[in-house]
């Protein structure tokens, strides 16, 4: 299997089958051009054109490191799919060339590789097992997909690989590195204990390092030995809650029984009022200031009372005898070093193996910045020479990183942007599309890739995990999730986005002419549309747009024109929308997002304008009401994927049927009771979802027409008595989820016809006492999770049929990670 | 694929605890101050102390105690003479019986000021009321009367001597939830006629008395006034004859003739006692077996013998304790019974130890082990409970962070939970169904009875049960109205769930009996976490119904009447504090129901309403 890993292998061998072919191929391409037009065949040219492609593939290949396993996969799919065409184009060449090409072809069929569908499946599997892996820390994802690349190939014959080895901590040391703080925290601890210091202010530009700093701080036993359980860290960022910090704050520093406040200042004075009468040592740290007016609100005196604070910009920190302000310092040469080797090989100084002149050199450029440190880190690992090279030339060429040259951070990062090739870099470009520090479902991403790019489905993944693996973005997964995502549904897999990163990408991403733009972003939310898109001359080039505002009405929207737009993001927060007039001039486009973050579910008007949308592939709605929607069959009617989240209005829900429909996704929609009808008839779904609906009382009995089902997840139904007994019709299934139906009492018997079925998930069904006898004849069952009970039962059943499952016990899991969603 | 094997019991111990308790000197030491007072002839109690236990033994039996005229087996309702606590009345189909004669005698003692003042006088730390034949039951009754006085420091326990049977099921069930069964020990002479009699209607055992009666007077050492002349051993033959048509009946459970069963049940533990040994049980059912089993000959002693045995031995206890202290000195025989089971070992011990042996009486051995497994089942079943109990206390901390987010954020979490609108109230509805079906079955089960009888007044469930209430039944009515959408309201009939009726009424039954009075009587000084009554969302929901009706001017009258009710309410629970301050955050629904309320009200009502003034004076923000 070592081939699979390594696209070289493939390359060569693909290399093989240029040498032989090209020339005849050209040969041919050029008499067919000396024809009369009309008798041309266009087959040569399109043949040749492949080889080319292939030629440069093959080139790339031999120029990646051998250790990019990301690379390297993509490549190698590349290069499977490049062979699959030659092969295409063989069976296409008329017979009489064939004759003239029968020496090839058997030289050919020696040397073509039969098991090539075996092989992308293979590919296939373990990329999504690597997915699979992913957690809710994505500091620590981040580690486990650089680890993925460096782990020994030479090694590893089994492509299942053996998931223990990515358990949690093992391997990776701790998720949270703290690097070249001791100085830092030294002079803040000096300044903390100092009597008549009581506020001490600590500034540095975005990236600085400040919150690992406050963080580090935290968990410093003196700091831990002086102010004991009275530390309290808050996160203020741009817009605070300031009442809800000083309920928190009272919470923590008072104790006892908390008053209830009237507003902001009432809070402020009872807090103050308490804080005098109280001495004890007290710490608050205040991380991510960012204006005056919330500090003043933040701000308390009292004896022993001491507030930190982190901002990016000092002008907002009170001057007073009791103020001390504390510019942190970029890290020195040698912490900038070992923060540096450890993003870029994964240990804290400069292996023996790697240039150490050309590493200082690159790491020189960082100017010590953890940031960036970390990300071009990320982004040279497992580079060769030669990248690091290319990157220490084009960060030199840059300006040096400071506070008066914002420019200078951007520069700087733009390198590690610059080192992906295009396709990826595209990719990274079209995050500016989405909020920063906000969850998404990742699947909405890779929506736009898929269809705007034209990406393959796994292509667009690996995408996602290499951004992943380089700090470009953070990923995060719901505990659980991990069984979905190898096979590839990822609803439950969420990206998020440094501001600073976002930025960057929208700042990339939106250069040149407003009009000939290819993505048209807002670079923050606001109430309306930015006054500069009122243009007289209406007409738009771009290929993606991304509008973030408040309620619209159909007023509001001016008139626009995107011929051109292919996907459409409209972020809001409102109880009414107006979807914008401007949707009639978008031909072609194929995904919608409508994605309100607002507290109430939105009721969406002006739908009318949908019905000019007849090439839409994938709608994905969030916290909407969603009937009407689902009556615009004209715009649906070419969709291939459809996503509610949130949403409402499925009571009386009438006939809905798509027939090119394959990926279906309903989650948490309260009211739904039962299934729209003709649901099923979806001859072409693939993967069906429905999660989390808690009305859902039954399923439809006709659940067994959805014939080429492979992946079903019915998780978080707890109204769900019983599964219909249809569900065994469902041959191709191979992963079944039915994980807290905390209803369900029973399975049908006929669950053993599910023949393909390899993995089914079943946790915490608490009422499900007794599998039915027919799990016997589950033989291609691979994994099982569930709890004990059930467990044993399954072990049971392994004894007498099932020789390979694995049953995987799992206990309830507690956390609170869910409260922040 | 069933792979859940039963557990099988594991020990069965009574023979050892009989005979550890008639070698202790206790019985020993009744069974003298039984003697003596019957040589006193007195109606009045004695009162020994000795090494800091008290005995307070009641003389043996009145004639007039036997006789029955206005029902069928002797018994009448407890509470007809309101000495005992309306906890004590089980419902009007199916009262708390006593046998009537040990209560009137007993309502004597207590009408003599003396034994009042005495018995609540008495310093020792353990007091022990005992008694002989009717006596005996009427010792219980004194049990049962010092018992409901929840004296925190001292203990009360009661031992008869061939006592009848003197309740029904509900005081067994009574004293089962508050575990008290154990403070009962009754003890019984293999043959004793006396503990049986009651299982009999007096009409058929009546004439007989009439001449056995006095018959034990005089070997008491009483003087009897009249012998009756009918012969003594053919109305022993008689009664006995009696005893054992009723009593066989019910130990073979023989079916549509339950109607006809008499109401009286053993309570507590009963000591069987044979010539050489003793074993106690506990389980009523099988008691009231071997009531029947072992009074049944296995020495092949002619009938007309045992008649008299059955009546001898009612007067015989101090012999029979000497025979037992002397037989427990020799050498023990272990019973031949062959099995690997100390469970059925110990049955064996227990049924050679009264006299009734294991090989020839199926019925006796299936009784004995069929009590035991269900005990084991219990236990079992408790266990389960509780290990589930502490994962769903996980759960709840969820909900109570989630509450206290809700509240950080400036909204009540029924108002939050209600809009279901967030993915982190779609876990809370998960948590809140996970927490419904646990609760449903443990209510289901404790109405099974297949959890130790004494489960709902346990501390530790009652607390988590109201815990749950008041945390989650909030969440559930918000569910109710937002999927009803208001058509039908909480508080109607069916609609509110049978756990939290139950749960609340635990909770009430069991502030009832806490010792020092509830809660409420002491007050709160500050406001509660959660609401205390667990429904006042639903009585909010139902007020903002009534008012909308009235701003649209339907049915004013009936609307306006449960406004003010709602008001009225509101003002009770302000006074005594038991409302959560989250009902006042600003986006609380209440506040919107107020402010829409205020207006709508007269301006004559505003200087009245009490709760207007907390109200407008923002009450909750006081610090108290």
């Amino acid at each position: 299997m070592m081939q699979i890993f390594n696209c070289k292998t493939l390359s060569v061998r693909a290399a093989a089958q240029l040498k032989i072919l090209t020339p005849l191929i050209q040969e041919l391409y050029v008499s067919d051009l000396n024809l009369p037009k009309d008798k041309q065949n266009p087959i040569f040219h399109e043949f040749y054109d492949t080889l080319v492609r292939g030629a440069e593939l093959v080139k790339k290949c031999e120029n990646i490191g051998t250790f990019n396993l990301l690379f390297n996969y993509r490549y190698a799919m590349q290069i499977l799919k490049f062979e699959k065409d030659v092969n295409g184009f063989l069976g296409l060449i008329p017979a009489h060339i064939m004759l003239d090409t029968r020496a090839v072809l058997e030289e050919l069929k020696t040397n073509y590789p039969p098991e090539s569908a075996d092989i992308s499946r293979g590919l296939n599997d373990f990329i999504f097992k690597q997915g699979s892996m992913l957690t809710n820390d994505p500091s620590q994802n981040t580690m486990m997909l650089q680890q993925m690349v460096l782990e020994d190939l030479f090694d590893s014959n089994d492509i299942e690989g053996d998931s223990a080895s990515y358990d949690h901590g093992n391997g990776y040391g701790k998720s949270h590195i703290f690097v070249g703080l001791e100085k830092s925290t030294g002079d803040l601890k000096e300044l903390l204990f100092n009597n008549e210091v009581s506020v001490v202010g600590v500034q540095c530009m975005g990236g600085g390092g400040k919150t690992t700093l406050a963080l580090a701080l935290c968990n410093d036993t003196q700091i831990k030995g002086y102010f004991g359980n009275n530390i309290c860290f808050i996160t203020v960022s741009q817009s605070p809650n300031l009442k809800g910090i000083l309920e928190i704050m009272w919470e923590k520093i008072v104790g006892g029984k908390k008053p209830e406040f009237q507003n902001v200042e009432d809070a402020h004075i009872q807090l103050q009022q308490q804080l005098s009468r109280q001495s004890m040592p007290t710490l608050v740290i205040l991380d991510d200031v960012w204006t005056r007016v919330s500090l003043e609100k933040l701000l308390l005196e009292g004896p022993g009372y001491k507030t930190l604070i982190t901002t990016r910009d000092s002008s907002i920190i009170p001057r007073n005898f009791s103020v001390r302000l504390y510019q942190l310092p970029l890290l020195d040469q040698e912490d900038a070093l070992s923060l540096f080797c450890f993003w870029a090989f994964g240990q804290t100084s400069i292996p023996c193996t790697a240039d150490a002149n050309l590493v200082k050199e690159v790491q020189a450029e960082c100017k010590g910045l953890p940031l960036a440190l970390k990300v071009i880190a990320s982004s040279l690992h497992g580079e060769p020479p030669v990248v690091w090279e290319i990157a220490k030339n084009k960060l030199s060429k840059g300006e040096p990183i400071s506070d008066y040259h914002k420019e200078g951070l951007y520069k700087c990062l733009e390198t590690s942007i610059e080192l992906l090739d295009d396709v990826v870099r595209e990719c990274f470009l079209d995050l500016g599309s989405f909020p920063e520090d906000t969850k998404i479902c990742a699947d909405a991403l890779l929506d736009i890739w898929v269809y705007v790019r034209n990406l393959e489905w796994q292509d667009a993944f690996v995408i996602l995990l290499e951004l992943a693996s380089r700090n470009l973005l953070n990923l995060t997964s719901n505990p659980g999730s991990g069984a979905a995502i190898s096979h590839g549904s990822i609803s439950e897999l969420y990206f998020s986005q440094h501001d600073v990163m976002r930025d960057l990408a929208s700042y990339l991403g939106c250069q040149g002419d407003l009009v000939h733009r290819k993505r048209l972003l807002m670079p923050r939310k606001e109430l309306n549309l930015p006054g500069s898109w009122a243009l007289c001359d209406p007409q738009f080039d771009a290929q993606i747009a991304s509008i973030n505002t408040g309620p619209m009405g159909e007023n509001q929207w001016y008139d626009m024109n995107l011929p051109e737009a292919e996907a459409l993001i409209l972020l809001f927060t409102a109880s009414e929308y107006y979807l914008p007039p401007f949707l009639k001039s978008m031909k072609k486009l194929k995904f919608l997002m409508v994605y309100n973050y607002g507290t109430k579910r939105a009721t969406v008007k002006g739908l009318e304008t949908l019905s000019s949308l007849t090439q839409l592939k994938s709608v994905r709605l969030e916290k909407v009401i969603a009937t009407a929607v689902l009556k615009q069959r004209k715009a649906l009617q070419n969709l291939e994927k459809l996503s509610l989240s949130l949403c409402e209005g499925f009571k009386n829900s009438s006939a809905f049927n798509n027939t090119k429909l394959h990926d279906f996704n309903m989650d948490h929609c309260s009211d739904l009771e039962e299934l729209p009808p003709n649901i099923c008839y979806m001859p072409s779904a693939h993967m069906w979802s429905i999660t989390n609906c808690h009305q859902v009382q039954k399923l439809p009995y006709d659940l067994g027409n959805l014939s080429s089902l492979r992946v079903l997840r019915l998780s978080a139904l707890p109204g769900l008595k019983e599964l219909p007994s249809s569900i065994g019709n469902l041959g191709w299934l191979e992963y079944l989820d039915i994980s807290v139906c905390v209803g369900l009492k029973e399975l049908p018997e006929e669950i053993g016809q599910l023949k393909n079925l390899s993995e089914l998930d079943m946790r915490e069904c608490s009422r499900l006492k007794r599998l039915p006898r027919s799990v016997l004849g589950l033989t291609s069952l691979k994994h099982v999770i569930c709890d004990e009970k059930i467990g044993k039962q399954w072990l049971k059943a392994k004894g007498i049929s099932i020789p390979e499952l694995r049953v995987e016990i799992v206990e309830v899991q507690f956390s609170l990670d869910w409260l922040d969603h | 694929m069933d792979v859940d094997l039963l557990n099988p019991p594991k020990f069965s111990v009574g023979q050892e605890l009989g005979s550890l308790i008639a070698t202790c000197g206790i019985l020993t030491k009744a069974w003298e101050g039984i003697c003596s007072i019957s040589n006193n002839k007195g109606d009045s109690f004695l009162l020994v102390k000795d090494e800091d236990v008290a005995y307070v033994i009641f003389p043996s039996f009145h004639n007039e105690d036997f006789i029955v005229t206005d029902s069928k087996y002797g018994e009448c309702n407890i509470q007809n003479d309101k000495i005992f606590s309306a906890g004590l009345k089980g419902d009007d189909d199916n009262p708390a019986l006593v046998h009537k004669g040990a209560l009137n005698r007993f309502r004597q003692f207590l009408e003599n000021q003396d034994f009042k003042a005495k018995v609540e006088g008495l310093k020792e730390q353990a007091i022990i009321f005992v008694g002989h034949s009717i006596g005996g039951a009427v010792a219980a009754l004194a049990t049962l009367w010092f018992l409901e006085k929840r004296l925190r420091n001292s203990n009360s326990f009661c031992i008869t001597f061939g006592a009848p049977l003197f309740g029904n099921a509900i005081i067994r069930e009574a004293l089962g939830c508050e575990d008290w069964l154990g403070r009962f020990c009754h003890v019984v002479c293999k043959y004793d006629i006396v503990p049986r009699m009651n299982l009999a209607p007096y009409e058929s055992t009546a004439k007989p008395l009439d001449a056995i009666v006095p018959h034990w007077w005089s070997k008491m050492g009483i003087d009897c006034a009249a012998v009756s002349h009918f012969s003594i051993s053919e109305a022993c033959m008689a009664l006995v004859n009696s005893v054992l048509k009723c009593t066989s009946t019910i130990a073979n459970n023989y079916p549509g003739e339950s109607g006809l069963r008499s109401p009286f049940v053993p309570i507590g533990t009963y000591m069987f006692c044979s010539t050489h040994d003793a074993a106690c049980f506990e389980d009523s059912e099988a008691v009231l077996k071997l009531l029947h089993f072992s009074m049944q000959s296995q020495d092949g002693i002619p009938f007309d013998q045992i008649a008299g045995i059955c009546i001898s031995e009612h007067t015989d206890y101090g012999h029979m304790l000497e025979d037992i202290d002397g037989a427990l000195l020799n050498a023990r025989q272990f019973a031949n019974f062959v099995s690997n089971s100390s469970f059925e070992i110990g049955i064996a011990l227990e049924l050679e130890a009264i006299g009734v042996g294991a090989q020839q009486d199926n019925h006796a051995l299936f009784a004995l082990r069929k009590a035991g497994e269900e005990k084991n089942e219990k236990d079992r079943n408790i266990e389960k409970l509780n290990v589930e109990l502490s994962t769903n206390q996980s759960s709840m901390a969820e909900l109570e962070w989630y509450k206290m987010r809700c509240k950080n954020n400036n909204i009540g979490y029924y108002d939050a939970f209600k809009q279901l609108v967030e993915k982190k109230d779609f876990k809370v509805n998960l948590h809140r169904k996970k927490l419904e079906s646990f609760w449903d079955e443990i209510v289901d089960k404790e109405k099974k009875h297949v959890l130790p009888s004494d489960f709902r007044t346990r501390n530790k469930w009652i607390n988590a049960g109201t815990a749950y209430r008041r945390l989650v039944e909030p969440l559930d009515i918000a569910y109710h109205y937002h999927t009803d959408k208001g058509h039908k309201s909480y508080l109607s009939d069916g609609v509110r769930p049978h756990r939290h009726i139950v749960l609340e009424k635990w909770m009430k039954e069991k502030e009832q009996t806490r010792t020092g009075g509830n809660r409420g009587r002491r007050g709160r000084t500050n406001f509660a976490s959660l609401t205390q009554d667990s429904c006042f969302w639903a009585h909010l929901e139902e007020a903002c119904k009534a008012l909308v009706n009235l701003q649209q001017e339907q049915d004013i009258n009936a609307s306006l009447q449960v406004c003010v009710e709602f008001e009225k309410y509101v003002g009770s629970m302000i006074t005594d504090k038991s409302i959560s301050l989250e009902v006042f955050l600003d986006q609380s629904s209440f506040m919107i129901w107020w402010q829409q309320y205020s207006d709508f009200q007269s301006p004559q009502w505003k200087s009245s309403s009490s709760v207007f003034d907390f109200m407008a004076k923002e009450g909750w923000k006081k610090k108290v």
